[in-house]
Parts: structure tokens; sequence; C-alpha cells
């Protein structure tokens, strides 16, 4: 048996430094616990979507729902991140273009499942617009968007891909949203959001504009700096954030 | 070459210029007609991009002459080099073969020659050169 003076000695040479080094150690091990498990869980839901299972992907998402009560991190951690790794997977031609659009389509549909989450009795006396732009064949993205400006109580018109511009105008004239929400996925498509920008504001110098998507991870994030009343969002927590600001 | 230094090579291959920039944007569609129609006619096409690969082929014209006006817009060397990058990794592992960069590059450069300007031409040059020096980096950074 330790003699307690030899015990309560070594015990007091630990000091706040080492509990905190510890604590330290043992928090970064749950985290990527956490994300080990995370990442196992992406993959394995991605597998679902590619074999367009819609069935074994309600299932996931009642579980993940369970447990988070949030439509939110449902699509950032679990359908962004599992798209992506679609797209991954079509980069290094482990998957067709058929494939990539099956996993698309039954993430869509999982999205569409999940109004009791997102419609609200809340209504609000707020419009938006949300769209990807004309030639931007991809709306998951824009969809999400919508879903979170729909789960605060706005009047929200989802507008799909690749909207001629000609059409958004028009829209907006006879909608006059508060704000107009544009996405784009593929860096290629910058250019034409610019000039979608340029248009859109000829016509409506007030009106505010969001843009994101995929394609400002490779860059652009300041291109639009030159515009007022317009910003750049990359994430729907952020989003959801500034709408809570701006209804104030 | 490392990736950094790839980077930096393309720091300074353009500086915006309207005028190249509205030409580019306005001849765009015109010019990826052309080079498809190029490549239609060679004989060698499926030792150049592989068997069953047109339709990629086309949408990697229409995709080059969209990023390009991007990038002409507002030129980010990180971003061209990337994007580059990118597309070498993407398009090898669905088929094309290397030899389709350099035949894709110069059928660009002799479209952009004769549908420019030559001020514009000579604007939007040094950045196809740089590709055109580079095929064999992108290749090995692409792997």
């Amino acid at each position: 048996m330790i003699p307690t003076t030899i015990l309560s000695a070594s015990i007091k040479r630990f000091t706040s430094i080492d509990i905190f080094i510890t604590m330290w150690i043992f928090f970064n091990i749950f985290k990527t616990y956490k994300k080990r498990n995370l990442d196992k869980d992406i993959r394995i839901f991605r597998d679902t979507i590619l074999n367009g299972d819609f069935k074994e992907g309600r299932k996931y998402v009642s579980s993940y729902l369970s447990q988070t009560g949030n439509f939110i991190p449902l699509y950032e951690e679990v359908f962004r991140s599992a798209l992506y790794e679609v797209g991954k997977l079509w980069e290094t031609n482990k998957i067709t273009v058929a494939d990539e659009h099956l996993a698309t389509a039954t993430v869509e549909m999982l999205m569409n499942e999940q109004f009791p989450y997102i419609i609200t009795d809340q209504q609000k006396d707020y419009k938006a617009v949300v769209t990807s732009i004309e030639g931007e064949q991809h709306q998951v993205g824009s969809k999400m968007v919508a879903d979170v400006f729909e789960s605060h109580g706005w009047d929200t018109y989802f507008l799909g891909s690749n909207l001629p511009t000609n059409e958004l105008l028009k829209y907006c004239r006879a909608k006059q949203p508060d704000i107009l929400a544009l996405s784009v996925s593929i860096y290629f498509n910058m250019a034409a959001l610019e000039q979608t920008l340029q248009v859109v504001r000829n016509e409506f110098e007030n009106l505010y504009i969001l843009i994101g998507g995929q394609a400002f991870l490779h860059g652009g994030k300041t291109l639009f700096s030159k515009y007022s009343n317009l910003r750049y969002f990359s994430n729907l927590i952020d989003l959801k954030e500034f709408i809570k600001e701006y209804e104030k | 070459m490392k990736r950094e230094t790839l980077i930096e090579t393309a720091k300074n291959l353009y500086a915006y210029n309207e005028t190249a920039f509205e030409e580019y944007r306005s001849k765009k569609d015109k010019m990826v007609n052309l080079i498809n129609k190029h490549f239609e006619e060679r004989k060698d096409l499926a030792l150049l991009i592989g068997e069953g690969n047109f339709d990629m082929m086309k949408d990697n014209h229409a995709n080059h002459a969209r990023f390009i006006e991007s990038i002409l817009k507002s030129y980010d060397h990180d971003v061209l080099t990337e994007t580059v990058l990118w597309v070498f990794r993407a398009y090898r592992s669905h088929g094309f073969n290397t030899t389709y960069w350099a035949a894709q590059l110069n059928a660009w450069i002799n479209i952009l020659n004769s549908e420019l300007s030559p001020e514009s031409f000579q604007a939007l040059l040094p950045i196809y050169e740089w590709m055109q020096v580079n095929i064999p980096v992108f290749n090995k950074l692409s792997e």
C-alpha cells in the first residue's frame, strides 16, 4: 500500500497546467473520435445516396435528426460533405455522371422530407428570391439556402438552377424581394455571376444580395466587394445569424 | 517543380484589360464552336481523348472558355493554377491523353489569333504560353 504521505505528495505535484494539458489531450482525443465517427458516417451516407437507396437514407436522416432536431447541421455536416465526396469520386473517374445525378437527386428527395423541421407557423413580412444563376446547373446549395429562409418564416421563392437573367429580373420586378440570394457551384461561372450582379444592380439599386456556393472555395470572395448591399456566405449557420440580424 | 513555385510563375501573366475581356466575352461562343469543329475533324481524336469522350471534350472546351472569361475579368494566379491542375487530374482520370493538352492549347492559340484583335490577343497570350510550357509540370503535379 502506498503511504499516504507519498500519495498526497504525488497528487500535489499535479499543477493546474498539468490538469489543463490532460484535459486538452482528452478533449482532442474525443474530437478525433467524434470526427472519425462523423467521417465514417458520411462515407456510409455517401454510399447510400450513390445507390439511390432512399429508404436507407431516410433511416439515417431520421436517426440524425432525432439527436440534433435541427436540419441545418444535417445539411452542412452530412448532405454537403457527402455530396462533396461524390464530386471527388467523379473527379477520379470512380463514378459516372449518372451516378452523381442519382446521388444528388436522392439528397434532394431527402431534403424535401425535412419540411416539418423547416416550415414554421410564424410568418414574417419579408421576401427572399433564391436561385442558381444562368448557366449554373447545380441547385442543391441554393435549395438549402431557400430552406433556411423558409424556416425563418420568410416568403421564399426558390427558382431552381440555370435561371435566365432576364427571367430573374422579371421575377424580381413582380415580387419585389427584400433579399436576392445567388448561388454559383463551379468557378467557371464567376464571370456570369459578375454579369448577373451588374444587370440586377442596374435595375435594383438597393436590393440586398447574398452570394455563395462551392465555386467560392477556389477563390473570388473579394471579387464583388465593389458592390454595396452585397454579402458572401460560406455556410448556412452564418446565413441564419445574418437573417436574425436583418430582422432586428 | 513544386506546386508553390508553379503558382508563383503565374503571378504576372495578365493585368485587367477591358478591351481584351469584352472581345473574348463577345466571341467566346463562336470560338468554342471553332475548336469543337477543329477536333471533330481530327483523325487522331480517339488517341487524344480516349473512346467515348467526345461530349466530355466539348464540355471541357465550353468550361475552358467560361473559365478564361472569369480569369480575364478578375485575374487570380492561384485560382488559375489550381483550376488547371484540377482539370488535368479530372480529365486524365476519364481517359484523356496528355497529348490532348498540347493539341488543345495550340488550337486555342490559333483561334484566338484569328478571332481577336492583335492587341487583345497579345494581352491573353502569356496565359496560354504559360499553360503550354508547363504541361509536363501539370501532368506531374496532378498525379
